[in-house]
C-alpha cells in the first residue's frame, strides 16, 4: 500500500501537540502525557461574534486559540483581545468556579477545547504532571502578587491574602 | 365520586395478618373442591391394594382367568383415577398458591409505598426486592397445599392403617411402633433447622441490600476504583451465606435421613414376623403381599406430611421475617372519609415548630412564619441551615416533633395523603424520573389524580403540554428527541412523505449558507464525518441490527473490497491507525472519555496490542486472518472528522469514492441485500428524522452547529406545519432507567413541567432549578412570577442572584428563620442576607 501521501500534512494529533507544547501552563510536561492531552482535545470553530466561554456559567473547559482572535469581555466592557497560541480558562482544568468573563470570537476563530472531565482523571493518575501544572499556577499567582505589591496604592489582603 | 372511594382507606395492616389468614381468603371454593378431590383420591388409592390381594388369592390361587381380568382392570382403573386426581390436585394447589402470592405481594406493595419516607432511608431497595420476590415465593407453595396436603395424607394414612388392621392387627401394630419415635426426633431437628433458616434469611437480606446499594452507587465505585473494596465486602457476606446455607441444608438433609431410616426399619420387622406367620400358615401369602404393599404405601403420605411440616415451618419463618420488616404504620390516611378532598387556597402557618431526629439532633428549632395564599417566597441560607427540612415538613414528608404547621387552617398531620398530593406540587433538587417516555413522566401527576378518582382533573392535551414544556425550557430538548427518532415508513406514511417533501426545501433555504455545519449526502463527495464503511456503501443497512461496524464480517462486502482492490490497502491503513493510537490508549488512565472519540474500543485494546506485537515480531505479511480482520475493522470504522491520530491519505479517499460508484451494480448482481443506498427520493429507514430532512449529517467540528441546524429545522417544521407531529415523536422518547438518558438539567425541567401541568395550590421547589443553565433559570423564574397571586410558591433557592423579585425572603441559619422580609428591606438592613450575597 502506498501511504506516502500520509505526510502530505500533519495529522491533527501532532498539530495539537505542538500547540499545547507552546502553552505556558503545560510547559515541561512529558511528551507521552502531552500526547494524551492532544488526543483528548476537541477542535471547534467559532463564527465571528460567537461566545466561546460564557460569563457566569461554570468553567468546564480551557481553550487554546489556534487561529483567529477573540475578545475578553467583563459585562459590557472589552478587557483585552487574545490571539492564536493563547490559552484561557486553564484553571478550569483543576477545579470548579464560575467564569468571571466572556470570551467572544472577534473573527472566525478555531480553538482547541480542553474539557476538565476528560483531563482531570489523567492528571490525577499522573501526579508528576499535576505537580508541574500546579507549579506553573503558583508561579503565575506569585507574579500577580508581585504586580500588586509593586503598585503604588494600598495592597488589598482580604480573602486568602497574599502568598 | 372521590368521596366514595377508599372508605377502607386505613385497613387493618397487611403485616398484622397471620399466615393462615391467606389460606382461605378468596380460596374457599377452591379449597372445598380440593377436599372433595382428596376424598375420592384416598379411596382410589386403597382399592388397588385390595385388588392385589384378590388377584393372588382368588384369581391366581383358584386359576380363574375371568376374575384375573376383572381385578386387573379394576386395579388399572383405580391407579389411573388416583394419578389423574393427584395431577388435578397439584394443579389446583399451584393455582391457589400463585393467586394468593399475587394478592399477598400486591397488598404488601401497596402498604410499602405508603410507609413514611424515613423508613426508606433505613432500608436498601435490594432488601425490599428480596422480600417481595424471593421470600414470599416460597410461602405460595405452602398456601396452595395448606389444606389439601395434610388432608390427603392424613386420610391416606388412616385408610391404609385401617386396611392394615383389617388384614392383621398384630402386624399393623408392629408397623406403627416406630412412628412415635419419628414424631419426637423430626420436630427437634426441624426446630434447629428453623433457626438456621432464620439466620440464612437475615444474611440473604443483608447481601441483597448490599448489592442494591452498590448498584445504585456504582458511579462512586467506578470513581474511586472501589472494585476490590466492594468485592471484599461481598466475598465476606457470600462466605457467611455459604456457611448459613450449609448449616440449614445439614438440618434439612438430617431430617430426610431420619425419615428414610425410620421408613426402612419397618419392613425389617414385617419380614421377620409376617414371614414367620406365613410359613407357619397363620397368614396367607396374598394377604402378606397386600400388607407389604399397604405398608410401603404408608411411607409416601408420611413423607409428604413430614415435608409439609418442614414447609410450614420454613414458611412461618419467612413470613414472619418479611412482615416484621415492613410492620410500620403509615403516618397518614390515604383518602378522607366522609368528606371530599380539600381544595386549599395555599395559606401556610407555622408556629414554634421544631423537628428533632430520632437520634436527638434538632434540625429545625422554633420556626414561626406565615405565608399568604399566592405569595412567592424564597428560602435561603447556609448549607445545612434546615431549608430542605422545612419544606419537607410543610409537604408532610417529615413529621415535625413540636409546635404546629397548618395549611389553610388544617394541621398537616391531619391532612390525608390525597389532600396533600392534590394541593401541593413538590420538585426536589434531584427529582426522580420514571423509566418510560417523556410523556409518561409529564403526565404522571395527572394520571395519578385520575386514578385517585379526581374528576375535576383532565389529562392535559398536546397544546397544554407544549405550553408548559416551553415555559420550563424543555421544549427544544423534546423537539430534538423527536428529530432523533427513527420511523418505520409503513407506519408513518404521511409523516415520511412530509419529511421527504421538506428535504429540498431545507437544502434550498439553509444548505446554501456559508458552512451550514452539514455534510450533505452527495454521491461524489467524501463524508468526513462518516466511517470508511459508510463512505464505500454510501447507504445504510435497512435492517437496523446490521451496522456499518459489522461490515467487516459481511462476506459479500469483503469480496467487493477485494474486487475493488481495497482490502489490502485498508488492512494496511488499519495497522497505521493501530500503531498511532494504541500507545496513547495504553499510557493514559482508562476512562470512558478516552474512548469517546477513539477508533479503538476499550474492549478491543488488548487484541490490538497483540496484533501490533505480531507485526513488530514477524511483519504485517505474516498476520493471520483474525488479526487482518481486526485491522480491517479498525480501518472501516475510521472517520477522518472524528479520529485524529492519523491523517487519511488523499489516494485512499479517491479509491473509496471509486469503489462507492461501483457498489450498487455489484450489489444488484449478487442478489438480495439489506443495503439501502442514499437516494434523495427515498426515506432512509435506519436514519433519524433529522438526518432524513437534512439528507446528510451534522459536522460536529463547528461550535454550535447542532444548535443552528436544530433552529433551522424548527423554523422549517413550523413553516411546513409539522412541528407538533415531531413533538409527539419527542414525547415518546424513552428516558431510560431513572431518566439516565437525560441530563441533570433536563431531569429538573421535566420535573418542573410535571408539577406545572398539575397546577396545585402550593408549589414547593427545593433547589429545583439548581442544574439549569442561566437562560433556563431566568425562564423558570419569569414563569414563577406569572403564577404569583394565583399559587403559593415556597422555593429553596441556591442562586441568590435570582431572588430579588420574590415577595418575601426567609433566611435560615442553624434550623431557625433569622430574617424574614422583602429583598429590599433585608438588603437595606445589611444583615445575614446581605452577608450571604456578599460572599456568593
Amino acid at each position: 500500500m502506498d501511504l506516502s501521501d500520509q505526510h502530505e500534512g500533519q495529522c491533527e494529533l501532532l498539530t495539537n501537540m505542538n500547540l499545547l507544547r507552546e502553552v505556558q501552563f503545560f510547559k515541561g510536561l512529558a511528551p507521552e502525557f502531552l500526547r494524551v492531552m492532544a488526543y483528548l482535545c476537541e477542535r471547534q470553530l467559532f463564527a465571528p461574534d460567537q461566545i466561546i466561554l460564557p460569563a457566569g456559567e461554570p468553567a468546564e473547559v480551557a481553550v487554546v486559540l489556534i487561529r483567529g482572535s477573540a475578545l475578553i469581555e467583563r459585562g459590557e466592557r472589552c478587557v483585552a483581545t487574545v490571539g492564536a497560541g493563547q490559552c484561557l480558562g486553564g484553571m478550569a482544568l483543576l477545579g470548579r468556579f464560575r467564569l468571571l468573563y466572556s470570551l467572544r470570537a472577534e473573527t472566525e476563530t478555531e480553538c482547541l477545547v480542553l474539557p476538565r472531565r476528560k483531563f482531570m482523571p489523567q492528571f490525577m493518575a499522573h501526579p508528576e504532571a499535576l505537580a508541574l501544572v500546579t507549579q506553573e499556577l503558583i508561579s503565575t499567582v506569585v507574579a500577580w502578587d508581585r504586580q500588586q505589591l509593586d503598585r503604588p496604592d494600598t495592597v488589598r489582603t482580604e480573602g486568602l491574602g497574599m502568598l | 365520586m372521590q368521596q366514595e372511594m377508599r372508605k377502607d382507606d386505613k385497613p387493618s395492616m397487611v403485616t398484622k395478618r397471620t399466615l393462615y389468614s391467606w389460606v382461605l381468603e378468596k380460596n374457599v371454593r377452591w379449597q372445598c373442591l380440593l377436599v372433595l378431590l382428596v376424598t375420592v383420591t384416598v379411596g382410589a388409592r386403597v382399592l388397588p391394594l385390595e385388588m392385589q390381594k384378590r388377584i393372588i388369592n382368588k384369581a391366581i390361587g383358584m386359576g380363574n382367568k375371568d376374575l384375573l381380568l376383572l381385578y386387573s382392570l379394576l386395579f388399572l382403573g383405580s391407579v389411573l383415577l388416583a394419578s389423574s386426581l393427584k395431577f388435578i390436585i397439584n394443579l389446583l394447589q399451584a393455582y391457589i398458591g400463585q393467586q394468593t402470592l399475587k394478592r399477598m405481594r400486591t397488598k404488601l406493595y401497596a402498604h410499602i409505598l405508603r410507609l413514611p419516607l424515613l423508613f426508606f432511608r433505613t432500608i436498601q431497595p435490594g432488601q425490599v426486592v428480596n422480600a417481595q420476590i424471593n421470600e414470599l415465593a416460597t410461602i405460595s407453595g405452602f398456601v396452595g397445599s395448606a389444606v389439601s396436603v395434610p388432608l390427603i395424607n392424613v386420610f391416606t394414612l388412616l385408610a391404609m392403617g385401617g386396611y392394615l388392621f383389617y388384614l392383621n392387627p398384630l402386624l399393623a401394630g408392629l408397623s406403627f411402633v416406630l412412628y412415635p419415635l419419628q414424631v419426637f426426633v423430626v420436630p427437634k431437628l426441624q426446630q434447629r433447622g428453623n433457626e438456621a433458616n432464620r439466620y440464612r434469611v437475615n444474611i440473604s437480606r443483608a447481601i441483597s441490600g448490599n448489592i442494591g446499594e452498590v448498584i445504585s452507587g456504582v458511579h462512586e465505585v467506578h470513581g474511586h476504583a472501589g472494585y476490590d473494596l466492594e468485592n471484599d465486602k461481598f466475598s465476606k457476606q457470600a462466605q457467611m451465606l455459604l456457611a448459613a446455607n450449609v448449616r440449614m441444608n445439614a438440618y434439612r438433609y438430617g431430617i430426610k435421613f431420619a425419615n428414610n431410616l425410620f421408613e426402612n426399619i419397618g419392613p425389617f420387622l414385617l419380614f421377620l414376623v409376617g414371614g414367620g406367620m406365613t410359613i407357619r400358615g397363620h397368614f396367607d401369602l396374598g394377604a402378606l403381599v397386600a400388607f407389604l404393599s399397604a405398608y410401603s404405601s404408608l411411607s409416601e403420605p408420611w413423607r409428604e406430611l413430614m415435608e409439609f411440616y418442614q414447609l410450614l415451618e420454613d414458611s412461618r419463618v419467612r413470613y414472619k421475617n418479611v412482615m416484621a420488616l415492613f410492620d410500620i404504620t403509615p403516618e397518614h390516611r390515604l383518602a378522607p372519609v366522609d368528606r371530599e378532598i380539600y381544595r386549599l387556597r395555599g395559606e401556610i402557618d407555622i408556629r414554634g415548630m421544631s423537628y428533632q431526629t430520632a437520634e436527638g439532633t434538632k434540625l429545625l428549632d422554633g420556626v414561626s412564619l406565615h405565608i399568604h395564599p399566592g405569595e412567592l417566597v424564597a428560602l435561603v441560607g447556609f448549607s445545612g441551615s434546615g431549608k430542605s427540612t422545612l419544606v419537607q415538613v410543610i409537604s408532610q414528608l417529615i413529621p415535625y416533633t413540636d409546635g404546629n404547621v397548618q395549611v389553610d387552617g388544617y394541621d398537616v398531620r391531619d391532612l390525608t395523603k390525597l389532600d396533600m398530593a392534590e394541593n401541593m406540587g413538590i420538585v426536589p433538587q434531584h427529582p426522580f424520573i420514571f423509566s418510560g417516555t417523556i410523556r409518561d413522566n409529564l403526565l404522571y401527576s395527572s394520571q395519578a389524580s385520575l386514578r385517585n378518582g379526581m374528576t375535576r382533573i383532565e389529562v392535559p392535551d398536546l397544546d397544554r403540554i407544549i405550553e408548559v414544556v416551553q415555559q420550563v425550557g424543555i421544549f427544544v430538548d423534546i423537539l430534538k428527541f423527536g428529530l432523533q427518532a427513527t420511523l418505520a415508513p409503513e407506519q408513518h406514511a404521511d409523516l415520511v412523505a412530509s419529511i421527504l417533501a421538506m428535504r429540498p426545501i431545507f437544502r434550498e433555504h439553509y444548505g446554501t449558507q456559508n458552512d451550514c455545519g452539514i455534510e450533505f449526502f452527495d454521491p461524489t463527495a467524501y463524508l468526513d464525518f462518516g466511517s470508511i464503511a459508510q463512505n464505500i456503501v454510501f447507504g445504510d443497512f435497512a435492517d437496523h441490527r446490521a451496522r456499518h461496524e459489522k461490515a467487516f464480517r459481511n462476506k459479500k462486502f469483503l469480496a467487493y473490497l477485494e474486487q475493488a482492490e481495497l482490502l489490502e490497502t485498508l488492512v494496511a491503513f488499519g495497522a497505521t491507525i493501530a500503531a498511532a493510537t494504541v500507545p496513547i490508549l495504553k499510557y493514559a488512565v482508562q476512562t470512558p472519555e478516552l474512548y469517546a472519540d477513539s477508533p479503538i474500543k476499550r474492549e478491543d485494546l488488548d487484541e490490538y496490542v497483540v496484533v501490533l506485537a505480531d507485526i513488530a515480531a514477524r511483519g504485517q505479511e505474516s498476520l493471520k486472518t483474525p488479526a487482518r480482520m481486526l485491522l480491517l475493522k479498525l480501518a472501516l470504522n475510521f472517520s477522518p472528522g472524528r479520529h485524529k491520530t492519523v491523517r487519511m491519505p488523499k489516494s485512499l479517499r479517491h479509491q473509496i469514492l471509486k469503489a462507492r460508484a461501483g457498489l450498487p451494480e455489484y450489489a444488484s448482481r449478487t442478489g438480495q441485500s439489506s443495503l439501502q443506498f442514499y437516494d434523495p427520493n427515498q426515506y432512509i429507514q435506519s436514519r433519524s428524522i433529522r438526518d432524513n430532512i437534512l439528507f446528510g449529517q451534522p459536522k460536529m467540528y463547528r461550535a454550535g452547529a447542532m444548535e443552528r441546524i436544530n433552529q433551522n429545522l424548527i423554523q422549517l417544521l413550523i413553516e411546513e406545519g409539522a412541528l407538533e407531529r415531531i413533538v409527539e415523536q419527542g414525547l415518546d422518547f424513552q428516558v431510560g432507567s431513572m431518566g439516565e438518558y437525560l441530563s441533570g438539567g433536563q431531569r429538573q425541567k421535566l420535573a418542573l413541567a410535571r408539577v406545572f401541568l398539575k397546577q396545585p395550590a402550593i408549589y414547593i421547589l427545593d433547589e429545583a432549578t439548581s442544574a439549569l443553565d442561566n437562560a433556563s433559570q431566568s425562564r423558570t423564574q419569569n414563569f414563577l412570577q406569572t403564577l404569583r397571586g394565583k399559587h403559593t410558591i415556597v422555593s429553596v433557592v441556591h442562586r441568590l442572584d435570582t431572588i430579588a423579585h420574590y415577595d418575601r425572603i426567609l433566611v435560615m441559619k442553624a434550623g431557625k428563620v433569622v430574617e424574614n422580609g422583602s429583598y429590599e428591606d433585608l438588603m437595606a438592613a445589611k444583615g445575614v442576607l446581605y452577608g450571604l450575597i456578599g460572599s456568593a
